[in-house]
């Protein structure tokens, strides 16, 4: 499957309010390196460029500092064009994002069990993103299931599926097990749009 | 006001910890010694550049894997069992299996890391690859073996050559015993 994207949504993506810390950049940047090399950072910066929103991974990029949010959703899309990545291929992606992030190393390091996951998981969302909020739903440890919400900021198809990875790696972490996740977009009943995903192992 | 002095307070704080956080990562990076970190559910969590480089993993293979990647899965569980009990082992010889299905002598040293009023949060997990030093060891027994034959065959050579000495000896005194001994007949 193909992320469709034309040059209004990437304007409007570009556009949207809010920020995020450099170093999910650097998680991208590691990835391809590891799997492509520097061949396939360059191929992913020119597709950048092509989609008016160049950026080096490598030396434009601080790990602790902000960027616009949009950016977090282009690099995926151009990373996901110029190297063919399917949608497994991007769930994989996020699956190995937390193996490099400083942070969610820090994170892992004190915070092991699914209990902890599900409290600290919104400040680890807080840490990376200045809008949108992450909020654990239910926890069921005897039925093997949890659930996240994503809430007021609108996630791009590509950006789901990494998260459906990404989330599922750091649960592992805690319950020892693969876990599966399922998202799916969600109406609360004062009509606001939000992004549920629900872990199973 | 208040809430200014408490936002820079705050501020501080988190710098401190990232550059904390920064220099456990330098240090971790940088020590020779191949070093992991293990949930109690025996997952890696982290792996330093030595350890990749000894077992011949990268992060992608090894880090969300089972100890048992690495060391054989019963071993595995017991080091795990063990830490969770007591506090460290050291010094105990393990088998590690490298990527490519090679099997490195080694000996290990864990010890599990506590958080106050939780128990064991983890455990570090550090090995010395005894390859060199096994390969060592085994020339030194190869040369010792070869040393005791050729010190067997010399002590075999030794008393021939002293047991003939001695029949030389005996013989010569028995010469000159009959020589006297026909001198004093002659001259009576």
């Amino acid at each position: 499957m193909s992320y469709q994207i034309t040059e209004q949504d990437i304007d409007e993506i570009l556009n949207k309010p809010g920020k995020v810390r450099g170093v999910v950049f650097k998680t991208d940047y590691r990835f391809i390196v590891d799997k492509f090399g520097e061949g396939g950072v360059k191929r992913v910066e020119e597709e950048l460029e092509r989609m008016k929103c160049s950026f080096s991974y490598k030396d434009e990029i601080d790990n602790m500092s902000f960027y616009p949010i949009g950016m977090r959703t282009i690099s995926l899309i151009a990373i996901h064009k110029a190297l063919g990545i399917d949608r497994e291929g991007i769930k994989e992606m996020g699956m190995n994002a937390p193996k490099f992030s400083l942070m969610i190393k820090f994170f892992m390091r004190h915070f092991l069990s699914p209990e902890k996951i599900f409290e600290k998981a919104g400040e680890m969302w807080e840490k990376h993103y200045t809008v949108g909020a992450l909020k654990p739903t239910e926890m069921d440890l005897e039925k093997r299931c949890m659930k996240a919400s994503i809430y007021d900021i609108e996630l791009h198809p590509i950006l789901s599926d990494y998260f459906c990875g990404y989330f599922s790696f750091i649960l592992k972490m805690g319950v020892g097990e693969d876990v599966s996740v399922v998202e799916e977009q969600k109406e609360s009943e004062d009509g606001n749009k939000y992004h549920e995903f629900t872990f199973t192992w | 006001m208040v809430n200014k002095k408490e936002k820079d307070k705050t501020e501080t704080l988190l710098e401190d910890i990232s550059m904390l956080e920064q220099y456990i990562q330098d240090l971790f990076e940088f020590t020779p010694l191949p070093l992991c970190f293990i949930n109690p559910k025996g997952m890696i969590l982290e792996a330093n550049p030595a350890f990749l480089e000894e077992t011949g993993y990268s992060e992608y293979d090894i880090i969300g894997k089972e100890l048992s990647v690495f060391i054989d899965e019963e071993i595995a569980m017991k080091i795990i069992r063990e830490l969770l009990e007591k506090d460290n082992i050291e010094d105990r010889e393990v088998a590690i299996k490298t990527k490519e299905g090679d099997i490195l002598p080694a000996t290990f040293f864990a010890k599990s890391r506590k958080i106050k009023d939780e128990g064991v949060n983890g455990i570090f997990l550090s090995f010395f690859n005894l390859t060199e030093i096994k390969k060592k060891e085994n020339e030194i027994k190869k040369s010792k073996k070869e040393l005791e034959k050729k010190m067997e065959e010399m002590e075999k050579f030794n008393r021939l050559t002293i047991g003939r000495e001695l029949k030389m000896t005996e013989l010569k005194d028995k010469v000159e015993k009959l020589q006297k001994e026909l001198e004093k007949y002659k001259n009576s």
